[in-house]
């Protein structure tokens, strides 16, 4: 606990030191869960440490929480308890390359742009689209089922992981599922720790099922005129024949705030007035079939204005549309929120979103999946007057029963500290919570892992 | 035993005649698509989610163990109820409860045949993905239940890619739903642990689907191989270049000739195989691709490639695809499948050595497999009246599944645990592992109620493969006892 005596911390870290090595534990480590930090920080050096690490945490009956890249501290409740904060960042590398069969086995420290990249240079490509690439680990992005535009053609982080590895909170290492598409053998447990944010165990390598380089990849970014000139063509595409890798629609403050407005070299996305947002189709595959799309898409839009990135130019503005949260965090006293709803649904929330946004004159950006059915939302409040929780948690509160009323939930990303202290990070999910406490009970009787972060206070 | 009878109380439940407790009729459900028998104590028909729950919380009540059946088309043991248990049959719960267009979803109960939901799609131009070859005679609840592939999963994956919520009975009687319409909810994903859960888990009583648009152009095209190796070649070259088909498939020569001798599709009976390659999708750029697999195939020596002109060459090639299970099974009293993947690539050395495996043991082996996913399914053709058969059939096919364990894939591509396979296993998870998937078993199922003696092996189990016993009232927990089925045979 932060209170804790120094002392006590010493003595604390001596015994993790004595398990990992001096190198591997710090003391006041910088990284903070909402406003709470550990008095230390241990970094595993691999899968046998860290099950020593959680072993010896059991034992001390301390409150962990873990860290990959921390790109999403922010996600979930404040921690129960928060003793010691254990770092995946050096679990490195690629234990099984096997572009052949189309998969990959990463540790769970590696940076998604490392793992990325990795697959490239073999002429692949690992499906994950997640924010801040190049900062957040394959593990926390899998813990946290973490997708992002391409998860329409990609789908969600539960479909591209054929295993894992983890380690269990009474330090057992555990593998998952396999390196083949098709495996039924045993109950699907890396369904189970897909998403599971840390609470059942601590995921150390993810094997991913990688596809094929497409022979062509092209966006076409098309300008609004309102929400539901997007919604038309969205229907449009997802009731065709036409297979998007990513079908957006980003509000003109999300545009701005991610670099995507005039950000193309060709520089028709410039947000016209009048054109509150952007459309943004991708297609990848045979050239012929690429460039068909493409053209059914344009198609459906009146005003004749679009641009079309092709390729390495569209790949770059998917890195812009990445890296939303990093421009969020810089941006100071914001509040982010995911919502999932069925797809259909997901217009009606968005327009939810702005006009109670606008109601309480709060100034809003937004990105929409339409073929997921995600809406994440980035709420910045103005410096002065100062922030008033209660106005924000009003409009938090009642997003979320929107979101409930259409089928879907809504879960904080960032900022829960501006909000009041009784709001919780992911809402109530129902009977089924009951479950999932169960599962917890069983995997993590102690309740050391993220304790508290969790759904139901998991 | 009990103070007030079960069966009493089941029957003011469903009503008199929706419930069996006469051995004669109870016969019917003491066996599925695998190889052994057990009388269950009684069978349950029931129409709804109240009615299940109702039933349910009267067995919990007795601590009656129970199993949800569909159609018992099984390969591996898991809808036969061991401990005396009682059989709740779902098939009376088989409708459609919304198609919902705008969201991409289709609400169904479990009884359902899994045809019956892409045919109810179609006026719309939608479909159900994974389509198992006994899509005619399965459930969508057994599909569930064993998260079941089928030959369109290379592109298009597996069932729990497809389904995103589902209603369960759980195993003391409570209703609970896990995930919905949207995707990647908040919370631990019940719906994602649940499907391929063997019916252990609880009951389902409505799904959630994704469906998707129907392709535009679908180009199905016949590769006549010289050998199996050759075929796989061809597979690995596809993948290599970058193309996705929907489906790659092999059968060999035994099993297309067992085709051709029941439904005659046109397959060359001279083959040593054929490769049924599927593409799928946009009509743009179609025909490149499909001359690109031609060339692929030329390339690695299969000379001979048809294409599919109409969509009656199609159906015939794909009517005998689907028909080989129910074909090969005319070759002899019995077979098993050993139902191992490999990575792909392994696929001609993994072939190599079942064949290997199966002339040791003196048994005939016919193959058709899913060359795609890298999932070989060896059908072993024997006699279970023949002890001695049997015996070897055991033994051969835990070797076969050994052989994929040792190369880098699993004892379970699609059909499942059940009891064939608690044995194997140890092959793939250690102590940890097994004792982690114990925790979900527990979690759910605290009384260990449904269907019992399923999935994770009891300490009996671990000593390597199963010798086959005698038949009998085994408890299911160690090796599996094996009596004979001459039960419909329906493959994936």
């Amino acid at each position: 606990m932060p209170s804790e005596a120094p002392q006590d911390v010493a003595a604390l870290a001596g015994r993790f030191e004595a398990v990992v090595g001096c190198d591997q534990v710090s003391l006041a480590p910088e990284t903070a869960v909402h406003d709470l930090r550990a008095p230390a920080q241990v970094r595993p050096a691999d899968e046998q440490q860290l099950g020593r690490v959680l072993a010896l945490a059991r034992t001390e009956d301390l409150g962990v929480c873990l860290a990959g890249g921390a790109t999403k501290l922010g996600w979930g409740n404040r921690a129960r308890r928060f003793d010691l904060l254990v770092s995946t960042r050096d679990l490195q590398g690629f234990s099984d390359v096997d572009p052949d069969n189309l998969s990959l086995s990463v540790a769970a420290g590696t940076p998604v742009a490392e793992a990325r990249a990795k697959a490239r240079a073999m002429d692949r490509v690992l499906p994950l689209d997640p924010g801040r690439p190049s900062v957040a680990t394959v593990g926390g992005v899998t813990a946290t089922a973490d997708q992002g535009a391409r998860g329409a053609g990609y789908g969600g982080l539960r479909d591209v992981v054929l295993g894992l590895r983890a380690v269990l909170a009474d330090g057992s290492a555990v593998k998952f599922g396999g390196r083949t598409m098709k495996n039924v053998t045993g109950y699907d447990m890396t369904k189970l720790f897909v998403g599971s944010f840390g609470v059942l165990g601590v995921i150390t390598e993810v094997t991913y099922r990688l596809l094929p380089r497409p022979e062509k990849q092209a966006l076409i970014v098309l300008p609004l005129e309102s929400l539901a000139q997007g919604r038309g063509i969205a229907a449009y595409v997802l009731d065709s024949y036409l297979q998007p890798l990513a079908l957006e629609v980003i509000s003109a403050g999300f545009a701005r705030m991610t670099g995507v407005a005039g950000a193309t070299p060709s520089g028709v996305v410039d947000l016209a007035p009048g054109h509150g947002y952007l459309l943004l189709a991708a297609f990848a595959g045979h050239r012929a079939a690429v460039a068909r799309s493409i053209a059914e898409v344009r198609g459906q839009a009146r005003a004749p204005a679009a641009a079309i990135l092709e390729d390495a130019e569209a790949e770059s503005l998917f890195e812009r549309l990445s890296e939303a949260g990093a421009v969020g965090a810089r941006s100071g006293s914001s509040l982010t929120t995911r919502s999932t709803v069925p797809i259909s649904q997901v217009w009606e929330l968005a327009q939810a979103a702005e006009t109670r946004a606008g109601a309480i004159e709060l100034p809003l950006a937004f990105r929409i999946g339409a073929a997921r059915g995600t809406l994440d939302l980035y709420m910045s409040e103005r410096a002065s007057p100062a922030p008033d929780p209660q106005r924000l948690t009003t409009y938090a509160a009642d997003l979320r029963r929107d979101a409930v009323a259409l089928g879907g939930q809504l879960a904080v990303t960032r900022g829960l500290a501006m909000l009041s202290p009784a709001f919780d990070a992911w809402g109530d999910l129902g009977a089924s919570v009951k479950l999932m406490k169960r599962l917890k009970e069983r995997f993590d009787p102690d309740g050391i892992l993220n304790p508290g972060r969790f759904v139901g206070g998991i | 035993m009990i103070a007030t009878s079960p069966v009493k109380e089941l029957r003011a439940i469903v009503g008199r005649d929706n419930v069996l407790d006469q051995p004669v009729d109870l016969q019917t459900y003491e066996y599925d698509a695998y190889l052994e028998r057990h009388l269950p104590r009684a069978v349950v028909f029931v129409r709804s989610t109240a009615e299940v729950s109702a039933v349910v919380k009267v067995l919990a009540r007795a601590r009656i163990p129970f199993v949800p059946r569909g159609c018992g088309t099984n390969l591996t043991g898991g809808s036969v109820g061991l401990d005396d248990a009682v059989i709740i049959e779902m098939g009376l719960m088989d409708r459609i409860l919304e198609i919902d267009l705008p969201n991409q979803r289709a609400v169904v109960q479990p009884g359902i045949f899994n045809l019956d939901i892409s045919e109810a799609l179609a006026p719309f131009g939608y479909y159900y993905a994974p389509d198992p070859a006994s899509q005619k005679a399965c459930s969508l609840g057994g599909n569930i239940a064993e998260n079941a592939g089928g030959p369109h999963c290379f592109k298009y994956g597996v069932t729990s890619n497809h389904v995103l919520g589902l209603e369960l009975v759980l195993p003391d009687g409570e209703v609970v739903w896990s995930g919905g319409k949207n995707v990647d909810s908040p919370g631990l994903d019940l719906t994602g642990i649940l499907v391929g859960s063997e019916g252990t888990l609880g009951i389902v009583t409505a799904a959630i689907l994704r469906i998707l648009r129907k392709p535009e152009t679908v180009k199905t095209m016949l590769g006549v191989c010289k050998s199996l190796e050759d075929g796989g070649n061809v597979v690995s070259a596809i993948v290599a270049a970058g193309l996705i088909p929907a489906t790659l498939e092999m059968m060999d020569n035994r099993t297309i000739n067992a085709v051709e001798d029941s439904m005659a599709c046109g397959f060359p009976r001279d083959a040593a195989a054929v490769l049924l390659i599927e593409l799928d999708g946009l009509r743009d750029g179609m025909d490149e691709m499909a001359e690109q697999i031609v060339t692929i195939c030329r390339a690695n020596g299969v000379s001979d490639v048809r294409v599919a002109q109409d969509e009656a060459e199609r159906a015939a090639l794909w009517k005998g695809r689907k028909g080989a299970f129910g074909a090969l099974s005319r070759l002899a009293p019995n077979y098993m499948v050993a139902d191992g993947t490999v990575p792909r690539t392994k696929l001609p050395e993994a072939l190599r050595r079942v064949a290997e495996i199966a002339g040791r043991y003196g048994l005939q082996v016919a193959s058709v497999f899913h060359a795609g996913d890298g999932n070989l399914h060896p059908l072993l053709l024997f006699d279970g009246r023949n002890n001695g058969e049997r015996k070897k059939v055991m033994a051969a096919s835990m070797e076969m599944l050994q052989v994929c364990a040792d190369l880098g894939g699993t004892v379970s591509g699609e059909h499942g645990i059940g009891v064939e396979k608690l044995g194997a296993m140890h092959m793939v998870f250690d102590d940890n592992d097994l004792r982690a998937q114990s925790y979900v078993k527990e979690a759910f199922d605290p009384q260990g109620l449904c269907n019992p003696g399923k999935v994770l092996p009891g300490p009996a189990a671990k000593t390597g493969a199963p010798g086959p016993t005698e038949a009998g009232g085994a408890t299911g927990a160690g090796a599996p006892s094996l009596t004979v089925s001459v039960g419909a045979a329906l493959g994936a």
